[in-house]
């Protein structure tokens, strides 16, 4: 696990992610374009929010073409967005649009994003909401690589502060297994 | 006349003493390893990432600062916290896991030059969501609060924290002695139960912070150790002070605590009408202490709601009567039922797609850290279904096992059972007074009061793999617990500090 690198952020849909732009019922589902989807994308985060999370199905397209989708099963947390892990995205594709479906909710879903003006074929203007999508693949340091940075983050921002409090946790966390084995050893005979 | 009180009190140091001593010592590397596992877990997670930890700090704050109770429950702290937070960068990190905390020096220099200013320590008598929580646990939280007083807002923050972390000691130690009691057969079995709720990750997660339920675990696990000794050796009156002092400690440190109380009302009726059988007036006096104990805390909290011109139950009392406002009891009873277990013909569906027992309870208690915002990925959480299905199985064919032992403490088995239902619909209940936000209370946070039941549940888990397999099943659930905590730890450090 640790070989393999933290997701990053490749790209967006230019959506700011203003909260709470509207609430929805459940079996919601929409389309929107997604802008350049880069290469390597293997999740999407998308800007929407619940307590208890509802079943999310992703599908980008090209054109008529799926180029990739995944899907996020019921029971996500409270973040304010929901990232869904897709295959990986083999090309970029210039203007992707990316379709989402939202199953049953125990309680309204919060979108957040923005509202946009869209004008149909018959002239019309209406306003919709659109999500804030985020392409995330994996960068190319792996968590190893990036242990000593993580660690200088972790002095910061709490008492005691330094990077030798990681040291601190090593030891404690050492001196834990080593009390717990001990312990197997002399009970578990 | 004088040296009386002295020699009694002499007399209560020497039984501490020798009761202290009669723990084994397994029991407290349990306590200890408990300990530091949560104090690594207060340095690991970031100041008030932990859900409602600037509340509880506000209240802590309140009662050193001002020696009074909050009031309101507008979130508005004191400006020292509120300075805290905002250079924290607190709002922008919860709830967004793409968010971490401060990564520059010039943002820690920032934060430490803000803290270093005399900013007023008094808030506008405010604790949010923990306004409406019994004293106790702040209290004692008020100790470590002004020992820290010299330090910053982060100092007394950590010092605050160990304070809980001791709490997990505590609460590892009481789950140790219960299972010493609830299944003494295989005495090799009850490190299993001990160690395995000691390295438990969401306890060191939560007990490595400011908050009561810390406390809360520490005294459910106390409770269901006394009534399990009380099964064992019988009900005698230092057991029922004991029980008494614990659940008047439970009522004034969280209000969940109720949710354990008629199960414990069950188990010391019963444990009386067995000691009448030996001595009739030993018992009643017996049964007399506890009750008196216990419910003094509340009498007092009644008369003093009285005098002031509150509602008799406080706080309490306008929950209530949104408890009445809300519809039939059965619809209630429906909605308590399906938040757990999958809905029965004839039911109102109020969990469409979703199950709770697997999606809501079980995939969140194999992790749900930060503000509910970090999780596993759903490949872990399928995985830990499976281990935990085999150990289910490993734990039903221990009780069949002992069938013979087993019927004849069914009444005791009831009593446990009542504890856990009365809980489960004290969560379900509260969660059914917000249908907006329905889940609200779907942590499993709130479960680990019956940490005990799961120490028991792990020890019968290692005892079903039989006498010449169940220490190695048991060393591998322990090294299971370990491996579960380390990675709950990176993957915390991933999402705050990555």
């Amino acid at each position: 696990m640790l070989s393999r690198s933290p997701l990053i952020v490749v790209g967006t849909n230019s959506v700011p992610a203003h909260p709470e732009v509207a609430y929805v019922k459940g079996g919601f589902s929409t389309c929107e374009m997604g802008g350049m989807l880069p290469q390597g994308t293997s999740a999407i985060r998308v800007s929407a929010s619940a307590n208890t999370g509802p079943r999310v199905t992703l599908k980008a397209l090209s054109g008529p073409l799926l180029v990739t989708s995944g899907h996020r099963e019921t029971g996500w947390g409270v973040d304010e967005t929901v990232t869904v892990p897709v295959k990986r995205v083999p090309r970029t594709i210039s203007d992707a649009k990316i379709c989402l479906a939202f199953g049953p909710v125990i309680e309204e879903l919060q979108i957040n994003g923005a509202v946009v003006r869209t004008t149909t074929a018959g002239g019309k203007t209406h306003s919709a909401v659109a999500l804030r999508l985020e392409y995330l693949r994996p960068g190319h340091e792996s968590w190893w690589s990036l242990a000593s940075s993580v660690a200088r983050h972790m002095g910061l921002g709490h008492a005691p502060s330094g990077t030798w409090v990681v040291l601190i946790l090593i030891a404690l966390m050492i001196t834990v297994a080593a009390l717990a084995s001990l312990l197997v050893l002399r009970e578990l005979r | 006349m004088s040296p009386r009180p002295a020699a009694d009190g002499v007399t209560i140091v020497r039984r501490i003493r020798t009761v202290l001593h009669r723990i084994p010592r397994a029991a407290w590397i349990c306590a200890l390893i408990a300990f530091l596992n949560a104090a690594c877990w207060s340095i690991i997670t970031p100041p008030f990432q932990v859900p409602d930890e600037p509340a509880h700090f506000a209240y802590v704050q309140q009662l050193a600062e001002n020696r009074t109770l909050p009031k309101s429950r507008n979130g508005a702290f004191s400006e020292e916290e509120e300075v805290a937070l905002h250079d924290l960068r607190q709002e922008e990190v919860q709830w967004h896991p793409e968010s971490h905390t401060i990564a520059t020096q010039a943002e820690q220099r920032r934060l430490e030059h803000d803290l270093a200013q005399p900013l007023p320590r008094s808030g506008p008598s405010d604790a949010g969501v923990a306004t409406s929580e019994p004293p106790l646990y702040y209290a004692l939280q008020t100790i470590p609060y002004l020992l820290g007083s010299g330090g910053n807002l982060l100092v007394r923050l950590e010092l605050m924290r160990l304070l809980s972390a001791l709490m997990a000691g505590l609460t590892a130690l009481f789950v140790y002695l219960f299972v010493r009691e609830a299944l003494p057969g295989a005495s090799w079995a009850w490190a299993v139960g001990g160690l395995c709720i000691a390295l438990a990750p969401l306890l060191g997660f939560m007990s490595g912070a400011v908050t009561p339920e810390g406390g809360l675990y520490a005294v459910s696990a106390a409770i269901f150790y006394l009534l399990a000794r009380g099964f064992r050796r019988g009900l005698t009156p230092g057991l029922a002070v004991a029980i008494g002092v614990v659940i008047g400690i439970g009522m004034l440190t969280k209000i969940n605590f109720v949710g354990l109380i008629p199960g414990v009302i069950v188990g010391l009726l019963v444990l009386a009408i067995r000691a009448a059988r030996t001595s009739r007036r030993t018992a009643c006096r017996s049964l007399a202490l506890a009750a008196g104990i216990a419910a003094s805390p509340v009498c007092l909290y009644v008369v003093s709601n009285l005098i002031s011109n509150h509602p008799a139950l406080g706080v309490i009392s306008s929950g209530i009567n949104i408890t009445s406002g809300r519809g039939p009891v059965l619809k209630e009873i429906s909605y308590i039922w399906q938040s757990y277990l999958p809905r029965l013909p004839g039911m109102t569906n109020y969990f469409p797609g979703i199950s709770t027992t697997i999606q809501m309870w079980f995939d969140r208690s194999v992790g749900f850290y930060g503000w509910n915002d970090t999780s596993f990925p759903v490949w872990v959480e399928q995985l830990a279904l499976i281990l935990a299905g085999l150990l289910a199985m490993l734990s039903v064919r221990a009780l069949i096992m002992v069938r013979a032992t087993l019927r004849r403490r069914l009444i005791e088995l009831g009593v446990y059972a009542v504890m856990a239902v009365g809980l489960l619909a004290l969560i379900g209940a509260s969660s059914y007074l917000v249908p907006e936000e329905a889940g609200t209370y779907s942590e499993p946070r709130y479960l680990l009061p019956l940490l005990s039941l799961l120490g028991a549940a792990l020890v019968l888990g290692a005892r079903g793999a039989g006498r010449r397999w169940g220490p190695a099943v048991g060393a591998v659930i322990v090294i299971l617990f370990l491996a579960h905590d380390v990675f709950s730890q990176l993957q915390v450090i991933a999402r705050f500090y990555g």
